[in-house]
């Protein structure tokens, strides 16, 4: 098959990582125009996962039954516990065990990070260096460590080769051994063990004192306790956080000390939940931390959830840090602009994030987080919503709050939605936004209510903009009519365009009907050469249109 | 909580039989990189609990890639919880295609795959290796290959079109031999 050029350009692209959003629409719609491209584009993909995959494909099966395994687990220990709120969010757990080789990594970098198996290998290395201190406080040798031994053989949390094994009372051979270690942890065992115990209140208090105990001449220690007595990655997570706050330094440099234990990833989610702790306490050290570091992917990654941490301290701060990487021109502040616009949303009502997005100093920054708030504002009051976006409809970011206000309000109202379009001034921030609001309409309402609102417009450029989106929409259904809507356009170009997709879907599913009107003699030659060379559309000339 | 881990023992060989292909299934639904094994493996948790129910004289690997489809398919609906799709109408497009046209019968293997890399010039193994394996992006292997970033994602785009031809190709005889 023919592709056409900027459809192979987008493809070659995605294969590579997530496409801006308008990106992702434009491909959106030129899959629709010509819905054979998504074969083209599934086996693109399909194909480069399989490739990726193929480098390693049974220890990459390893890691993803083994992360399969714990999530049955701990969907089973939920239902059991079922009163127990949890935070954990689906997904965390394969994120943190899927990649194997570097590009892996790079799109785990993109995650929000929160510890999980990567506790397994962690958490018995930690244990190990933990007690060898202890040891050596003790001893003065450290030598002699029967634990390792232990741990060496059973370092997963499921156990030995991934088979389950997790032990929640915590009372399973290991502990036997780290009890003969001394006195130094044992309360520490203690705790670990109230810490994990199935009591809800014995649980908290546990992990309280946990926290509240910890530093760092004993944070490996507990870490190694915690593993031994079964604890959820969840608590895990939290003690490196709260160690990093204490001690962010230490914290870090303690990766370096378990470099053997830790392969890249592991290492990674390590100093992400340090990096996050370290930032949400001493925010300006953290930030020079990573920005001392030499920029690369790890720095990429650390960077979001020094972001993540940031905002869990201050918002201010970390909203000032995202905008200073936005004038230092780095690629990820869009991103970054948007996690830390959830952030905001967790921590403040709607409005108040609102306020925050508007005052916003203009950029790429602004205009993640308008479009981002857009999209809860629309959630929770749409005319309020609409009203703000028309305050925004003259300035840079408009035309995406307006698209975004219209895109989620449609699915919910769409002829309200258009009636406030319609006293929007025109522009491309109304017309892109119509666009939306039809096309909304004829998916999930009556086409006809929508071809009635469309009839009863007065001839107008943004009326031929309307019915050239709606007719774009109609022509998966109904070609025909598509078509019949198309001709109804009056300025030449917006029909031209229109008539050729609504022309090329009517070729594809009804081939003699549409080759009749065709040859009928009424249209353009332009027009039936553009339906009969779909091969040659070119996305920025359809933009124009 | 015995029965269940018996009952994973059981189960587990049939993930890594056909983990990649879930996975490689799951990615061409239009699912964001980042959340394909999420997905293909709430598709496998549903599998496993439904096992009970699972005819199986069926092909398992068929039944849990339309799960998996179920999963997209849910996720498109759920307007306000799109995360895990790059983008809902594109995904929508995908589910589509991936519907209308019947897998063939003999599905795509691993083993296929390694056959059509070890089958690649020098040039294009080399490029492979980087994109794939060293996790080079089209950038940074562009300095490599002193090509443009844009020449470079192309020529991979051109090497998967290679591949695909040839697992093809290798499934057409696989056919043809059964």
């Amino acid at each position: 098959m023919k592709v056409p050029q900027r459809f192979e350009e987008l493809m070659s692209r995605l294969a590579e990582g997530p496409l801006p959003k308008d990106d992702s629409i434009e491909l959106a719609r030129l899959i629709e125009q010509d819905p054979a491209l998504a074969a083209e584009l599934r086996k693109q993909l399909e194909t480069s996962e399989m490739i990726a995959l193929s480098e390693n494909a049974d220890r990459e099966g390893s890691r993803f039954a083994d992360a399969l395994r714990h999530r049955l687990a701990e969907q089973g220990r939920k239902l059991s516990q079922s009163s127990e709120p949890t935070t954990l969010r689906t997904g965390e757990t394969s994120l943190l065990n899927r990649y194997s080789n570097k590009q892996r990594l790079i799109a785990f970098m993109k995650a929000s990070i929160a510890l999980h198996l990567i506790w397994v290998c962690i958490a018995a290395g930690a244990y190990y260096v933990g007690t060898q201190r202890s040891a050596d406080r003790t001893t003065g040798s450290g030598s002699d460590l029967s634990v390792n031994g232990g741990l060496s053989s059973g370092s997963s949390i499921l156990g030995p080769e991934g088979k389950g094994q997790r032990n929640p009372n915590g009372d399973d051979q290991g502990n036997a051994e780290v009890s003969a270690q001394g006195a130094a942890n044992i309360d520490f065992q203690k705790l670990a063990k109230a810490a994990t115990s199935s009591n809800p209140v014995e649980r908290t208090r546990a992990m309280a004192q946990l926290l509240e105990q910890l530093n760092s001449e004993n944070a490996a220690e507990i870490l190694g306790a915690m593993h031994l007595a079964g604890a959820n990655p969840e608590q895990m997570g939290s003690l490196v956080y709260a160690w990093a706050a204490l001690d962010g330094p230490a914290a870090m440099a303690f990766a370096d000390e378990m470099k053997e234990h830790m392969n890249d990833e592991e290492s990674f989610g390590y100093r992400s939940q340090v990096i996050r702790g370290w930032g949400s306490a001493d925010p300006e050290a953290a930030i020079a931390y990573v920005d001392g570091m030499e920029e690369g992917r790890l720095a990429g990654g650390l960077r979001w959830n020094l972001i993540s941490g940031l905002a869990d301290g201050n918002i201010d701060v970390a909203t000032d840090y995202v905008i200073s990487r936005a004038e230092a021109e780095d690629r990820g502040s869009w991103k970054y602009s948007e996690m830390l616009t959830e952030r905001v949303l967790d921590q403040r009502d709607v409005q108040a994030s609102v306020s925050w997005a508007d005052q916003l100093p203009d950029g790429n920054v602004k205009t993640a987080a308008l479009h981002r708030v857009a999209t809860d504002f629309v959630a929770e009051d749409p005319v309020a919503a609409a009203e703000w976006a028309t305050a925004l409809s003259d300035t840079d970011h408009g035309t995406k709050v307006i698209h975004e206000v219209s895109d989620e309000w449609a699915e919910r109202d769409p002829a309200a939605t258009v009636a406030w379009l319609e006293t929007l001034p025109d522009g491309d921030a109304k017309a892109y936004g119509m666009s939306a609001a039809l096309t909304e309409w004829v998916k999930r309402g009556d086409p006809r209510e929508a071809s009635e609102y469309l009839a009863a417009m007065p001839a107008s450029e943004q009326r031929d903009r309307a019915v050239g989106g709606f007719a774009r929409t109609l022509s998966h259904s109904d070609p025909s009519s598509a078509v019949t809507w198309a001709e109804t356009i009056a300025d030449p170009k917006i029909r031209q365009g229109a008539l050729i997709d609504a022309g090329r879907s009517w070729l594809r599913s009804d081939p003699t009907a549409a080759a009749d009107w065709m040859q009928s003699g009424d249209l353009e030659a332009s027009v039936v050469e553009g339906i009969s060379s779909p091969g040659k559309g070119d996305w920025s000339e359809a933009r124009k249109r | 909580m015995e029965d269940a881990r018996d009952r994973f023992d059981q189960f587990e060989p049939l993930v890594h039989e056909h983990h990649v292909r879930v996975r490689a299934c799951v990615r061409s639904l239009g699912v964001d990189r980042d959340w394909v094994d999420d997905v293909a493996q709430e598709a496998f948790m549903e599998a496993f609990r439904k096992w009970d129910s699972f005819d199986h004289q069926r092909d398992f690997g068929k039944w849990v890639r339309g799960i998996a489809a179920n999963i997209v398919r849910n996720e498109v609906r759920k307007r306000n919880r799109r995360q895990r799709l790059l983008n809902s109408d594109l995904a929508q497009s995908m589910l589509t295609s991936h519907l209308s046209k019947p897998e063939p019968a003999s599905p795509v293997s691993l083993e296929a795959v390694q056959v059509c890399l070890a089958k690649l010039n020098a040039d294009q193994r080399a490029l492979i290796q980087g994109h794939y394996y060293d996790g080079l992006t089209s950038g940074e292997l562009s300095d490599r290959l002193q090509k443009s970033a844009a020449n470079v994602r192309q020529m991979l785009v051109r090497v998967r079109r290679q591949i695909r031809a040839c697992i093809e190709r290798q499934q057409s005889k696989s056919n043809s031999i059964t």
